[in-house]
């Protein structure tokens, strides 16, 4: 029992940040009907770039990765979601603003060759040694009823539950968000209203970036217990978001939450359970089973638990 | 100086020569009817190009590398002065290798509409069956024969790929792309875990089988031993020169198979299932039917490919075809030209000149600044400073040549043809 509630706490905290993950995805997605194959570097990019503003300062040596400041925990979170928002935005003007209206083949490419780049460059300036982060948390833990649960799975949870109310309840009903969603509905019809659909694009890649930053942040400083430290593979864990918006529906947000959510508790139940499960399906299952559990929802329920169904007509 | 001189006028002779030809040959390429339009050579140019091509390919082990230790002692390079060596026979057997992965792909992408992105999962699946059926398999005491085991893993690609056709009944485009990454992940989960079938981490393939043919009793040809082997006692085949004619025996076989497909009614079937399935569907498409062969015609060359690939290299491990390597054969496709076969030999040996070029320059690029020879240390490593190129190659193709290599050959072709009235 102990075990399972170990996973399933485990499991809600790795579903939070894939639903940050999943949110960036959808955000992306509504307002430029474009997968964003990118968001892996762009995870990688935002834990690197927390590291270069909390990290022991080192200097701009060749020898060691590099950090600039030794600011606080929780400041370099905001700077380098900032400083991430400011690089989407770059990155959909100078490319992604190229491959409108090109198929998807063209578009899906473009956004492979960035993840490309954004790994070469994180690569030169910070190598492919683990770096570790400066958390306030290190490994210190609380039992609640018997189970003992890390305090950045705590702050893990509230940012998640902050971003998630903050998004729903305040920034859908701004006038930003209100662009976004009638952009993302009839964008001609929304051009005849003065929205500017450069704007909204910028704008949504911003925030999709932003949140990537976010999650890779707390990805990397132990929360849901994948990863302990900001290295290139991180990358891998923003692909896990594709099952999360199939789950929930490519263009629904409030899907994108609840299929990372499930699909972190699946994940984290099947690592649980591995030693029970691996003599059946191999070692390292877990890594698949969300990919498995997105194929059998593609199968049954192809536009998600909330997406739009969609109509083809000849 | 003269050299300059003498190239300049061979360039303006060849150059003239292509003009006044392709002047000559206007009337040949209308088009008046259906059968007209799927003829397998439009030009007599196309002709003249393919034996001239079937030249190159039948000399060139010979030419680049002449065969210097029997009996009859050649020297080394036939033609002193020119970088003649076994360099270029090693470009050409992986620009065959890919040619028969690329043609796979661009079925399948580009003529069918079917983005996947788990080429290197079939490709793999190639790989490893030859482990299997090449070197574990015995039947009688005696190992298959080379020939039998690359078509027994093109049957294998054939039968899992199949498999998927159904998949991308319900799945289009983007939701298509996510769904074949499952592909890249499982076939990577299967290599690392089904251990008597693929060796797993602890025990990757080494050694892998070479091909045996047995042409005479008691005479045959190995390609796989590192060094050199008798044939009749005479000449002397390196590794290199064998597997060059071979596998680019299975890329003119792919590329016939390809072009052939691509006329047929079956071939059709596929751009109209491309151009729009609904519709296709409408006026009598079997959909299921038509992707589900794309697939498995896509799978099946793939996993040719990766048992050539696996064979030549001798050894394959889990962790070698991952996402990256889909990546190379789309490069290739864009590169060449999405949707045609003839894009894809050209794609195919473009990204190989890339790969070897960046290897060749190994002791330049160290001085660039930034980059990295040691894969352990900070900066541009070889594997990053490459996937960069690529990925560079691929977004520059699509931003100003969509059509690719092919195309823009087009292009040129369109103007000496049409000159004076086009420009």
């Amino acid at each position: 029992m102990t075990q399972f509630l170990n996973g399933l706490v485990s499991g809600v905290t790795l579903g939070g940040i894939y639903a940050l993950i999943a949110l960036g995805f959808v955000i992306i997605y509504r307002a430029t009907h474009t997968l964003n194959f990118a968001q892996g570097g762009l995870l990688a990019l935002g834990a690197y770039i927390s590291y270069l503003f909390s990290g022991p300062i080192r200097g701009v040596n060749f020898n060691n990765p590099p950090s600039l400041l030794r600011l606080p925990y929780f400041v370099a979170i905001v700077l380098s979601m900032l400083t991430l928002a400011a690089i989407g935005w770059m990155l959909e003007v100078t490319v992604i603003r190229r491959f409108r209206g090109k198929p998807v083949f063209a578009v899906i490419m473009a956004t492979l060759g960035v993840a490309v780049v954004l790994g070469a460059i994180m690569n030169v300036v910070w190598g492919t040694s683990p770096v570790n982060l400066n958390t306030p948390f290190g490994d210190k833990f609380s039992k609640v009823g018997g189970v003992p649960i890390k305090h950045i799975d705590f702050f893990t949870l509230a940012v998640v539950a902050v971003i998630a109310l903050v998004f729903f309840f305040g920034f859908q009903r701004s006038k930003l968000g209100t662009a976004m969603k009638a952009t993302a509905f009839d964008q001609e019809a929304a051009i005849a209203q003065g929205i500017s659909p450069n704007l909204i694009f910028g704008a949504s890649w911003a925030m999709s970036c932003a949140l990537a930053a976010l999650a890779g942040t707390l990805l990397a400083s132990g929360a849901g217990s994948v990863a302990t430290q900001v290295s290139p593979s991180l990358s891998a864990f923003a692909l896990v978001g594709f099952p999360a918006i199939v789950l929930g529906g490519v263009d629904s947000p409030e899907g994108a939450v609840l299929g990372g959510l499930i699909i972190g508790i699946v994940q984290s139940l099947s690592a649980t359970y591995e030693e029970n499960i691996y003599r059946y399906v191999g070692h390292d299952f877990w890594r698949l089973t969300p990919f498995i559990l997105m194929i059998i929802i593609l199968l049954f329920r192809p536009s998600g638990l909330f997406g739009t169904k969609e109509v083809r007509r000849v | 100086m003269s050299g300059a001189i003498a190239t300049l006028i061979a360039l303006a002779v060849g150059l003239g020569a292509l003009f006044i030809w392709a002047q000559r040959d206007r009337a040949h390429a209308l088009v008046v009817s259906y059968a007209n339009e799927h003829r397998r050579f439009h030009t007599t140019g196309s002709k003249v190009g393919l034996a001239l091509f079937a030249l190159l390919f039948i000399s060139a082990p010979v030419g680049f590398s002449w065969i210097g230790y029997g009996k009859f002692h050649l020297p080394n390079q036939l033609i002193p002065g020119l970088p003649l060596n076994e360099k270029w026979l090693v470009v050409g057997v992986y620009a065959a290798i890919y040619t028969v992965g690329a043609i796979g792909m661009n079925l399948l992408i580009g003529n069918t509409g079917q983005v996947s992105l788990g080429h290197s999962g079939f490709i793999s699946l190639g790989a490893y069956s030859i482990g299997y059926f090449g070197q574990d398999l015995t039947v009688g005491g005696k190992h298959l024969p080379g020939v039998l085991w690359v078509v027994i893993a093109g049957v294998l690609g054939a039968a899992v790929s199949a498999a998927v056709g159904p998949f991308a009944l319900r799945l289009r485009g983007n939701y298509l792309a996510m769904v074949s990454l499952l592909l890249v992940f499982l076939a990577e989960h299967v290599a690392r875990n089904w251990v008597s079938f693929t060796g797993g981490d602890s025990n990757p393939r080494n050694d892998l089988p070479g091909f045996v043919f047995t042409i005479w009793p008691g005479k045959s040809i190995r390609f796989n031993d590192g060094g050199s082997t008798s044939f009749f006692d005479t000449f002397f085949l390196t590794k290199n020169q064998g597997y060059f004619w071979l596998c680019w025996v299975f890329a003119a076989i792919a590329v016939v198979l390809g072009r052939n497909l691509l006329r047929s009614r079956q071939g059709r079937a596929m751009m109209a299932v491309r151009d729009r399935d609904l519709s296709a569907e409408i006026i009598g498409v079997p959909q299921m039917y038509t992707k589900t062969w794309a697939f498995a015609v896509s799978g099946a060359f793939a996993a040719v490919a990766g048992a050539l690939y696996a064979s030549y290299l001798g050894s394959v491990q889990p962790g070698s075809f991952g996402l990256d390597f889909s990546i190379l054969f789309i490069a290739m496709i864009v590169v060449g030209g999405v949707g045609s076969v003839y894009g894809s030999v050209l794609g195919a040996i473009g990204i190989a000149m890339v790969k070897d070029a960046i290897d060749s320059a190994k002791p330049l690029l160290q001085h660039l600044p930034l980059v990295q020879i040691d894969p352990a240390k900070r900066g541009l490593t070889l594997d990053i400073f490459s996937s960069l190129i690529y990925g560079l190659l691929l977004v520059l193709f699509l931003v100003y040549f969509p059509a690719g290599l092919a195309g823009l050959w087009g292009r040129i072709k369109r103007f000496f043809s049409a000159w004076p009235f086009a420009s």
